[in-house]
């Protein structure tokens, strides 16, 4: 293989990495990328062919106007610094991909796509961006060795034809090595090094995603189209195995029906600071809590959620406000990511003192045509109950049982959407469930509320957590219930809560890695690094503790600490040791001119070699070969003098040694 | 003046001393070579050989003041560095400058003087000053002393302390002219050779080739070659002493010199190897007694710059 089509596979295989970075930016769309991709191919095609192909002083033009385009996109037209560096980027790469004439355009070429990485870095959490940028590192270790050999080579007596090594497999292992050395090194310092709290360039996504049934007005049969939305909301991660019974994540509670849809009246908003120990204390409660750890997906409501009923929570937050529903919201719409802690004590009812008018308000059975139909229907199911409870769960147990789930509920001859439900198509989804249930409750004069949020969705076992999408958002009923509270009641039938697809094992798997890619690079913090450092203690105490049980050794503790501390003494100088060798052979290496290298290497294959106590002159002198005597002058010059041989000397050291090799 | 400019007036130099000196190319180099090093020679040689005239002429040859002094038992140091004499008419203490107040002085059998005499010169070849009752004396630049001793007769001498021995940068041997040279020699009349010797380089262009030399540049490699040599004098079986941090220091400035004499502006192993022998074989005392002759401490030189590896 030739050396030029060498650097011409590195290159490009650079310029694939760039392009592959700048596909995870969001705001990049995928027609851009495609032309710009082929426009990539095409100069391959054309660099393989070795044509001059775009002039010098065109390249400059070209680069001013695509700059004066980057300038107006960024003002204009996309307004976003890292679309529009973006898109400037890709299009000069693509551009000078048909200028590859000197190193300096392949290194800018390099340069480039760095850029287009770090470009990606910032606006990407995608783990795959590791992926680019592994390769990336032994991208370029890779470039740069192949060019460091080239300008040597340019350099000395070779010619530029590379070393038969440069394609050897040790060759490209000892790469790839040495990128894993880096890599590792890397990963040690961003683990290790003692970080900010706050990040300096705190990312915005603008991409919130839609969810609906968490505003003060929610129509009904807003939730059934959300509920075939894969769309990741939130993961949570427990501490252990999943817990038997199903969450419940509270979203916002609504109080008033008019036919057609819920609003929320109540709005008693208190504002939660944080407590002397340092969470924020949501309400009373004695008993076992659940902790939660929620990486919630920044939504375009300033409610947020954790396993009902919640006590404490804990996050990033300067404050939280909670209304007298006992659902949370934040000052404003998060437009990142957010991470926080919840405990919640898992069933138990919501306390409330004060039962407001609204939850017991009847006005809408009084008002509508099907009022007395409802009435009559719930006075029928709870016919011979006395107490609240026992009317609650025997309606829950007759919606659940009577009527038919489906997301398609068919159009009855109704007036509305709940007349249809109950009378006669017979069939709906949880938001059709609830508001009966919600609504019967009423006419029992039975205070209740109709309450929206989500269910737990699929458990990963594979990092301990729930993954609840779009689908899994639910609505239920809470209903008043003397001297316990607001108790949940679920009229919906289980099989409208269970996921509507198992996710495959690799899903499961992939997403675990997405997970901890978050947890532990993007949301890596100070506060982790003292955990790590404590697990590492505690665990390197472990071992100690383990070998000395296995080997059963009593001795005093002090020699113990002093034998483990002379090992790493040890193990630390013959690290040292080794590195200080391979340096120093590399330096002393280098320093002495490749052609004279070569020369003694010529003279040893026809018997002649010097010893190491004679001088080059000696030697040279005892060869009694004028051309010996030509290049050793010259090697005296470059190696003992520091002087940079002038091109007719290296000319002259060139056919020396041409003719030396001649000779038998 | 550059190195290459300095390489042509040395050229000059050197041929012009060959006229009188003839077939000993080597000598006369070594001889140029502690010149332009600002040392002094230690010629050891049975007598007739040409000791005296390579001294006269490199004097003649550089254009300068010449002194001879015939080392003896009876000489006093007042006799070489001079005296203070009262001045009758000025009624003041006067300083008359011996024979050592020359560019040029040679010490003529040098181990014939008494040790105070011998050391005497002490001051004069490390400080190229001298110093009489409390007044000290510049000497004249560039000053360069060459002493002979003879090797065989040692009866009635005071040989050489290490002391005096390490001040001179090196100690050659003259040896026999081969037949071809010496049949030249007869039939040449020396008195009038020495007579037409034209000066070639003025004093002022010995001084500039001087400081020229001393920017000469040494890799640092060569630098660890000396002091490979030098340990290895230290660490040698067959050696009771080895050489002194003045004689590494003495190699440095000599290998440069020889550099500019050669023609270049840094040194090579080569240069080194060849000047040890010479610079270092005076200074060090062999184990054995009876080989601390010039062939002796030669070939224990030989011996330990052969186990030197030349870095490369």
């Amino acid at each position: 293989m030739k050396f030029s089509y060498y650097i011409i596979a590195v290159t490009y295989f650079m310029a694939a990495l760039g392009l592959s970075a700048i596909s995870l930016v969001e705001e990049i769309s995928a027609p851009f990328l495609i032309v710009m991709s082929s426009a990539a191919t095409f100069s391959l095609i054309l660099n393989l062919g070795k044509k001059e192909l775009i002039r010098g002083a065109a390249w400059n033009v070209l680069a001013a106007a695509i700059f004066i385009f980057f300038i107006s996109d960024y003002l204009f037209i996309s307004e976003s610094l890292i679309a529009s560096a973006s898109r400037f980027l890709t299009i000069l790469l693509a551009l000078k991909l048909y200028d590859l004439k000197k190193n300096r355009d392949y290194l800018i070429v390099f340069l480039l796509v760095f850029f287009q990485i770090l470009a990606s870095a910032a606006s990407t959490v995608s783990p795959v961006f590791f992926l680019i940028l592994s390769l990336f590192v032994i991208g370029i270790i890779w470039a740069m060795i192949i060019f460091n050999i080239k300008k040597d080579l340019q350099d000395s007596a070779h010619g530029s034809e590379l070393p038969k090594m440069v394609f050897g497999l040790p060759f490209f292992f000892s790469i790839i090595a040495i990128s894993a050395v880096s890599l590792v090194m890397t990963f040690m310092l961003f683990f290790i090094l003692p970080r900010m709290g706050i990040g300096f360039f705190e990312r915005k996504t603008a991409n919130t995603l839609k969810v609906s049934g968490f505003s003060d007005r929610v129509d009904l049969g807003t939730i059934g189209p959300v509920k075939q939305d894969s769309t990741i909301i939130m993961r949570v991660e427990l501490k252990g195995k999943a817990p038997t019974d199903i969450l419940y994540f509270r979203g916002t509670v609504l109080d008033t029906y008019d036919g057609f849809s819920w609003n929320k009246k109540v709005k008693d908003n208190t504002l939660i600071r944080r407590g002397y120990d340092g969470v924020f204390r949501l309400t009373k409660h004695n008993g076992r809590l659940l902790e939660q750890n929620i990486l919630l997906e920044p939504l375009d409501t300033e409610v947020f959620f954790a396993a009902s009923m919640p006590v404490f929570v804990d996050g990033m937050f300067s404050s939280i406000w909670t209304d007298g529903t006992g659902s949370m919201h934040l000052p404003s719409p998060p437009y990142s990511r957010i991470e926080y802690k919840a405990w919640s004590a898992v069933n138990a009812p919501i306390p409330d003192k004060f039962v407001k008018a609204q939850y017991a308000d009847a006005s809408y059975l009084n008002s509508s045509k099907e009022g007395k139909k409802i009435i009559e229907l719930a006075s029928d199911i709870t016919k011979g109950l006395s107490t609240d409870e026992e009317k609650a769960v025997s309606i829950e147990k007759y919606l659940r049982s009577n009527y038919k789930y489906t997301l398609n509920p068919a159009q009855g001859k109704g007036e509305s959407p709940l007349e249809d439900f109950l009378f006669y198509s017979k069939e709906g989804y949880c938001e059709h469930y609830a508001t009966a249930m919600t609504i019967m409750l009423r006419a029992l004069n039975i205070p209740s509320r109709l309450v929206t949020g989500f269910v737990q969705g699929e458990w990963n076992s594979y990092g301990n957590y729930f993954i609840i999408r779009q689908q899994d958002a639910h609505s239920w009923v809470e209903a008043y219930i003397d001297g316990k509270g607001w108790v949940r009641f679920d009229p919906t039938p289980p099989s409208g809560i269970a996921s509507l697809n198992k996710p495959m094992a690799v899903t499961l798997y992939l997403d675990m890695l997405r997970w901890k890619w978050n947890r532990y690079v993007i949301h890596y913090s100070f506060t982790d690094q003292q955990k790590l450092a404590k697990t590492v203690e505690g665990r390197s105490k472990n071992i100690f503790e383990k070998l000395r049980s296995s080997f059963n050794i009593q001795k005093p503790k002090g020699a113990q600490y002093l034998l483990s501390v002379l090992a790493v003494i040890i193990a630390i100088a013959l690290t040292t040791a080794v590195f200080w060798k391979l340096i120093g052979l590399k330096s002393k290496k280098a320093k002495t001119p490749p052609f004279y290298i070569e020369t003694l290497k010529v003279l040893k294959r026809k018997g002649i070699s010097r010893a190491p106590q004679e001088t080059p002159l000696e030697f040279a002198l005892r060869t009694g070969n004028s051309n010996v005597r030509l290049i050793t002058e010259a090697f005296h010059k470059e190696r003992y003098g520091d002087v940079e041989l002038a091109h007719e000397e290296l000319e002259g050291v060139k056919t020396a040694l041409k003719e030396l090799k001649k000779r038998k | 003046m550059d190195y290459k400019n300095s390489y042509l007036k040395i050229a000059l130099l050197k041929d012009n001393l060959g006229r009188v000196i003839k077939g000993k190319p080597e000598i006369i180099e070594l001889a140029v070579t502690a010149l332009l090093a600002r040392g002094h020679l230690l010629i050891e040689d049975v007598p007739g050989v040409g000791k005296t005239t390579l001294a006269h002429g490199l004097a003649k040859c550089i254009n300068c003041t010449f002194h001879r002094i015939q080392f003896t038992s009876d000489l006093l140091p007042s006799d070489v560095i001079g005296v203070t004499i009262f001045n009758q008419a000025a009624r003041t203490f006067e300083f008359r400058p011996g024979p050592i107040f020359a560019n040029v002085v040679l010490a003529d059998e040098i181990n014939r003087a008494t040790p105070k005499t011998q050391s005497a010169l002490l001051e004069a070849m490390s400080d190229r000053q001298v110093s009489v009752d409390k007044s000290t004396y510049k000497l004249p630049r560039p000053f360069m002393l060459l002493a002979t001793q003879n090797p065989l007769e040692y009866s009635g001498t005071f040989p050489l302390p290490e002391s005096q021995l390490d001040r001179f940068t090196m100690c050659i041997r003259m040896g026999y002219p081969d037949e071809a040279h010496e049949r030249e020699i007869i039939q040449s009349t020396s008195e009038l050779l020495m007579h037409n010797l034209t000066p070639v380089v003025s004093l002022e262009e010995v001084e500039e080739m001087q400081e020229l030399a001393e920017k000469v540049v040494v890799e640092e490699d060569l630098v660890s070659y000396i002091l490979a040599i030098a340990n290895a004098t230290r660490n040698h079986k067959g050696i009771k002493l080895g050489v002194s941090p003045r004689a590494t220091t003495t190699l440095y400035r000599t290998a440069q010199a020889l550099a500019i004499v050669s023609g270049r502006h840094y040194c090579i192993p080569d240069d080194i190897k060849r000047l040890s022998s010479p610079i270092f074989a005076h200074r060090i005392i062999p184990m054995e007694h009876g080989i601390e002759d010039f062939e002796g401490t030669q070939a224990l030189m030989e011996d330990v710059i052969n186990s030197i590896t030349v870095p490369v």
